[in-house]
């Protein structure tokens, strides 16, 4: 079931028998012998089958404005496979997309799924007599949630679709699960908050399927459902995307090293070399260098990476240096001389704007099929 | 229908009589009112264990308490008799408006068609012979009935302030009064011409000014209806506040026309391009939303509080004297553009959009402030305002 609301005598009661009255443009939720009216406030579009959508309850860092409406394009299928936008926007007419075909018609079947769906079940369960006279979606769904909906039928399979594939690059634009911490993550800094106000300058998002070599991978699977999100201290960010650099350079040095143990046994190399070898892919600069393979270091993202980084560097009395090696002594400080930019707020600014591109580049590398 | 005696409300100014009537001729007239009047429609449905307990209660003689009704058509004279203030309600009960029962009107008329659905006819004639009283208002201070009607409220299933107002002025509807005309979206898609307004908006816009917020969330809370009693006891009920409120605005609406030179939006006149539509195309379109309307009550009821306004005159002397400090065009893109920044970045835009309008007005009319009567400089302060309110 999805609504649950508490009778007088605060005993849960299921709202789970739903129809809508076209006429009269409102839900009417049965329970027992009585009824509750919920309008459909906005324009009424409905061309759509329920059954073929998903519904995702998210949260975002910071794109939480009613206007914040965005269609999601899948890369690789190059088309829209839905629309991500905050429940507000299906409770008001006043935003751009009020009167957009494509969007009412994914509206109204989002309105539906909240109200019928067993994906998810409501997060508030309001007193019946509070809400007989007037109710609304904010009774039921606290007002910082954000919808993404699914088409199944754009996909060649219809069940497709997992939403953890694509978690990664939601990310990217500051979406997660909706948890109930959300609300300590929206105390983040002013700072954090605006970077992905740019956005806003796009009708449209891109999201990718995450690598099928991570897909399986249960430390880079909690990153993203829950440890990114679970705090957003800078210093945590950092250690937990830099583990996924340390994991990459573990596995590329496994791969090096079978193969390394392979020449050796086919006495194609000598003892010496094979030592000298091992000696090399163990040095830990040589080791950071492979990420240069992962993600070329002009790539926009690399770029604006290796300034911040150098930023930091710089003001702290370091000399600025190459990409990778920046990133590695922005590690070592942060491990070794945390000391230095605890009590700094200009330097934590800092930190913060390496973390939110080094997010980017963590989602291109795990989204990337070509390592 | 019998009436049984007449008192005098000496508080609202309006007359009440206390009337016997029976359930059949009480439903007959019910139907009516609820038929002609969409405000006045049932809301929540009644449950069936409803029926059967009101059905109980008449069996058993039970007497359901008066249900209060008010009819502006009829005057009620010195000397007038019982028999002739009869005659003249049943003359005008398509005009009655029920201020409480409502919910027990929508029991009566679902018991009497359950009854007639399964072929009770005994019981239905027990039912329509019954009797039933109520209380009728004469009068025309709706202000007054108004407080009447959430006094009689607070305590039971709860009426929104709005609801009830609705209510009270629907009789306004689609009448010419002092030059202007309320209207519904159902008559019309969109008041056209500069004297028409819609109907729903100014009843927001009034409830605004009455709440002293441009928030229009309806209140059902006990306290709420006894803090809006407090607020409408300290209005001065001889005038219709509701005709100052919508005369009042419409001056300002019009006094806003003249000043800007039949200003209609042109893009190649700002500076950026604006991220969307424009809130309003021309003057007329932006301050006739109902975004301003609610701005301008809640503004007026506030500088009411403040001291700064004793009466809608004072605002209405302010608007004859208002003016740009530079071009029209100017003050009213700056204004364009700030709206489409809210629409940007605002939770809640119509909120929002609420909230500037409500800064726009209290700026302008604060004779205190640097920006009385200065719309240029109202517009700028009360965006700044806005900005370090929810930013």
């Amino acid at each position: 079931m999805a609504l649950v609301a508490l009778n007088s005598i605060d005993e849960q009661v299921a709202l789970d028998k739903v129809e809508f009255k076209e006429v009269e443009k409102e839900f009417v939720l049965n329970f027992g012998e009585d009824e509750i009216f919920l309008k459909y406030p906005i324009e009424l579009s409905k061309d759509h089958n329920p059954d073929d959508f998903l519904l995702f309850q998210l949260s975002n860092l910071s794109l939480t404005a009613e206007n914040d409406i965005f269609q999601v394009v899948e890369e690789k299928l190059d088309k829209r496979i839905g629309w991500v936008f905050p429940i507000q926007s299906l409770m008001s007419n006043f935003h751009e997309k009020s009167s957009d075909k494509y969007f009412l018609n994914y509206a109204f079947i989002a309105y539906n799924l909240l109200l019928t769906s067993n994906q998810f079940s409501s997060n508030i369960k309001p007193k019946i007599s509070d809400i007989s006279n007037t109710c609304s979606l904010q009774d039921f769904f606290p007002e910082d949630t954000i919808l993404f909906i699914v088409s199944k039928n754009a996909f060649p399979q219809p069940d497709e679709f997992n939403l953890k594939n694509y978690l990664p690059s939601l990310c990217s634009y500051g979406y997660f699960r909706y948890s109930w911490n959300s609300k300590e993550i929206s105390k983040a800094s002013s700072n954090i908050l605006s970077y992905y106000h740019h956005y806003r300058n796009s009708e449209k998002i891109k999201i990718k399927s995450i690598s099928s070599k991570f897909n399986s991978n249960p430390f880079i699977e909690e990153l993203y459902e829950s440890l990114l999100f679970s705090s957003r201290h800078h210093l945590l960010i950092f250690h937990y995307l830099y583990q996924v650099v340390e994991y990459l350079i573990d596995e590329n040095f496994k791969l090096e090293f079978d193969k390394l143990l392979i020449e050796f046994q086919s006495d194609n190399i000598s003892r010496l070399d094979f030592r000298e070898e091992l000696s090399t892919s163990l040095n830990e600069k040589k080791r950071i260098n492979k990420i240069n393979e992962l993600v070329k270091p002009d790539n926009k993202i690399c770029t604006e990476l290796l300034n911040e980084c150098n930023r930091l560097l710089v003001m702290i009395d370091k000399s600025k240096t190459t990409y990778v090696e920046a990133l590695y002594k922005v590690r070592s400080l942060l491990v070794h001389e945390y000391r230095i930019i605890a009590s700094k707020p200009e330097l934590i600014e800092i930190v913060e704007n390496i973390n939110l591109r080094f997010e980017h580049l963590i989602t291109e590398i795990l989204n990337s099929d070509s390592n | 229908m019998e009436i049984k005696s007449l008192l005098e409300d000496k508080r609202i100014n309006a007359k009440n009589a206390l009337i016997e009537i029976t359930f059949k001729e009480y439903i007959d007239k019910a139907k009516i009112i609820l038929g002609n009047n969409e405000f006045q429609r049932k809301r929540v449905k009644s449950s069936s264990s409803v029926y059967s307990l009101l059905k109980q209660d008449i069996n058993a003689g039970c007497i359901i308490p008066p249900i209060v009704l008010a009819i502006s058509e009829v005057e009620v004279k010195n000397g007038d008799t019982f028999d002739q203030i009869v005659t003249e309600i049943d003359k005008h009960s398509d005009k009655l408006l029920i201020l409480d029962g409502l919910q027990r009107t929508n029991s009566i008329i679902d018991l009497e068609k359950e009854l007639i659905k399964n072929g009770d006819a005994e019981f239905l004639e027990k039912l329509y012979s019954s009797t039933l009283r109520l209380e009728i208002y004469f009068g025309i201070n709706k202000l007054g009935i108004l407080y009447r009607m959430l006094t009689l409220n607070t305590g039971q299933t709860p009426m929104s302030a709005r609801h009830q107002i609705e209510i009270l002025y629907s009789d306004m509807l689609g009448k010419d009064f002092e030059g202007l005309k309320l209207i519904t979206e159902i008559q019309d898609a969109r008041p056209e011409n500069l004297n028409e307004y819609n109907f729903r908006d100014v009843i927001e816009g009034f409830n605004s000014y009455l709440e002293r917020s441009e928030q229009t969330i309806d209140r059902f809370d006990i306290l709420d209806n006894i803090k809006s009693l407090e607020k409408l006891s300290k209005e001065n009920q001889e005038n219709d506040l509701f005709v100052d409120f919508i005369k009042t605005f419409h001056m300002f609406n019009e006094k806003i026309i003249a000043l800007s030179n039949n200003w209609t939006f042109d893009e190649s006149t700002l500076e950026q391009k604006l991220n969307g539509t424009p809130f309003g195309k021309s003057v007329d379109r932006i301050f006739k939303k109902s975004q301003s309307i609610t701005g301008f009550g809640a503004a007026i009821g506030k500088l009411f509080d403040f001291g700064v306004v004793s009466s809608f005159k004072d605002v209405q002397n302010a608007i004859t004297s208002i003016e740009y400090t530079n071009e029209p065009n100017e003050g009213l893109n700056n204004m364009i553009v700030k709206l489409d920044k809210i629409r940007l970045f605002a939770k809640k835009i119509g909120n929002d959009q609420r909230l500037l309008f409500m800064l726009f007005f209290k700026e302008l009319f604060d004779n205190k402030g640097d920006s009385y009567k200065n719309i240029d400089i109202a517009i700028e302060e009360a965006f700044n305002t806005y900005i370090r309110k929810t930013q």
